[in-house]
Parts: C-alpha cells; structure tokens; sequence
C-alpha cells in the first residue's frame, strides 16, 4: 500500500468514529482507489470470518464445571495457598520475635541502664589489662 | 428440577447466593459459548483450555458474594478467562524455556504458522485458529475480545486495563499482520 496513512485511517475507521475531515478524505480516496477499495474488502472478510466463528467447549462441561464446585464445597479439593500460609506462618513468628527482642532490651536496660555496645556484650567491667591477663590464663 | 432459564442474570445470582445450584448451572449454560470463545481464541482447542474455562466458572462461584453487577455478567467472566488464559500462555513460556534456550525463545510479535500445518487446514475454523495462534499474546487478546468476541474498543481497554489508543495500534498491527497470513493460508489451500 502506497500510502500507509490512508491504510491507518481505514483501519481506524472500523473501530471508532472518524472526525468530519477524516471521514471526507476516506471517502474521496475510496472514491478514487481500487487499491484502498480492496484493502477495505479484506478487511471486512477478515472481520466477517471472525466474527462469524463459533466455539464450543467439549460435551458435559457444565457437569464437569459443577463437578469441581461440588468437590470444592465438600472440602475434596485441599487449596494449598503456599503464599497465604507462609504469610500466616510468617506473621506468629514475626510476632513472637518482636516480642522476646523487647523483653530482652527492657532487662538489659534494667540491668544495665544503657543500651551500649558494652551492655549488649557484658564486658563493660573487662579494662583492656584484666582482658589480656584473662585471656592469657590457664584454666 | 426447576427450570430457570427464564430468570436474568442477577436473579439467578441471588438464587445462586442462596445455594441453588440449578441456578448457578444456568448461568454455566448460557456463558458457556462466550467464556469459550475467549479462551480457545487465546489457547486454540488444547486439553488447558477446558481446564481454563472450567477454572473461570469456579472463580466467578467463589467470588459470587462480591459480585456487585457493575459491569454485565458476560464482561465479568471475560476479564477473568481472559486473565486466565493469559497467565496460562506465561506459564507455558516459562516451562518452554526449561527446555529451550533464550535466542530460541526471543520474543516475537508474530510467527509465520508451519506450512504443513497450514497445509492439513481443512476448514475456516483452523485456518483462523492457526492465524490466532501465530500472534503474540498481547496482540491475540486485543483480537480475540474485539473481533471474535466483538466488544467494542472502549470495553477492550477496560477489560485488559489499557489505554484505547493502545488498543487501536495492537489492532491495526495485528489485522495488518492476520490478512497476510490468512492471504497466504486461503492460497495455499486452494492451490492444493
């Protein structure tokens, strides 16, 4: 197709409303194309063709469909919900984590009235001598 | 048994609601053609696309409580076969490549269908299926809802939740790419 613009405008005019102008070169060109007038032709056998096409599932597939919900209501179908059960497993232990973490600040800030580095590690009493000398000992 | 298929749509998802399974397979009956339209246009006539359809009546049977009627029932379980037949194409991509290595796989807009496939087409119906079946995904659905199942591009949009003009350009590029090919397949098949 010479002009692909036209082509554009012939497709476009199947599927929405053309603008005034639009609408009036489409048809003068159709007017004087045999080569848009058979691109148009085409494209109305395609639609046609399409649209005419009927499709069925296999026999019995309302039974079959009614089967499934039958089962499902009847707890036959067991829906592993990986996700929704990892969440949920997820959640209790998220929870009791939180909880155990701020029991074990609240006591270290009892016992220790701060939450420095030394308090978490115990060795806030250790000077850098008794360190060494406790290291070097011989148990 | 009571014969419901005098009730709409939103009667017989009341009675459904209430546990009446007579209404619920009415409602199976009457959308049966629709939900199939859509995905064996999406998933051409493959054993998943009868598990597929089946899948979209048990989601509409466990989400019948939040139906609110916004949209029309027929819609409704477009969207969801849609989405559906969608996620199946994903999932067959990715076992596909298990198998397959990345350049083999390279993501195409269209593929020329096999001609020997073309060449056992005995009808229409293949013919069309084959063309379907060559598109990507993403140009397939926009097909497969505005030409198979005729929604207009407005409810195309808002079934696929994308813009029209995107709609519109996935459908100029894909009508362009489906004349050529059904050119082809009519004239392989008649010069057989």
């Amino acid at each position: 197709m010479e002009n692909k613009k036209l082509l554009d405008l012939l497709m476009k005019s199947f599927d929405e409303e053309l603008s005034p102008d639009e609408r009036k070169q489409l048809e003068k060109v159709l007017s004087e194309s045999d080569e848009l007038r058979s691109e148009k032709k085409k494209l109305l056998k395609l639609r046609e063709v399409f649209s005419s096409q009927e499709y069925r599932f296999k026999p019995f597939f309302e039974s079959r469909v009614m089967n499934r919900i039958h089962k499902l209501r009847n707890g036959k179908i067991i829906e592993f919900d990986f996700a929704k059960n990892l969440f949920f497993v997820f959640k209790r232990v998220a929870i009791s984590g939180i909880a155990a973490i701020l029991i074990l600040l609240i006591s270290i800030y009892i016992s220790e009235g701060s939450f420095s580095l030394d308090a978490f590690t115990g060795v806030e009493s250790f000077s850098d001598d008794n360190l060494i000398s406790y290291l070097l000992s011989d148990f | 048994m009571k014969d419901y298929s005098s009730l709409n749509d939103l009667e017989l998802i009341g009675e459904a609601r209430k546990g009446n399974e007579g209404a619920f397979a009415t409602l199976i009956t009457r959308y049966e053609q629709q939900v199939a339209k859509t995905v064996l246009g999406m998933l051409g006539n493959t054993p998943e696309a009868d598990d597929i359809g089946q899948e979209t009546f048990v989601r509409f049977y466990r989400s019948l409580h939040n139906f609110r009627g916004d949209s029309g029932l027929g819609t409704y379980l477009t969207r969801i076969a849609i989405n559906l037949s969608l996620n199946e194409l994903k999932r067959r991509k990715r076992s596909r490549s298990l198998f397959f290595s990345a350049n083999i796989l390279e993501e195409k807009e269209f593929d020329q269908p096999d001609p020997e496939d073309v060449e056992d087409s005995r009808d229409t119906k293949e013919i069309v299926q084959k063309a379907l079946q060559s598109l990507e995904p993403k140009f397939r659905s926009v097909v497969v809802l505005r030409l198979l199942d005729q929604y207009s591009t407005k409810e195309t949009a808002e079934i696929l939740d994308l813009p029209t003009g995107t709609v519109l350009s996935r459908l100029a590029r894909a009508q362009t790419k489906l004349k050529s090919i059904l050119d082809k397949l009519i004239q392989l098949r008649n010069g057989k």
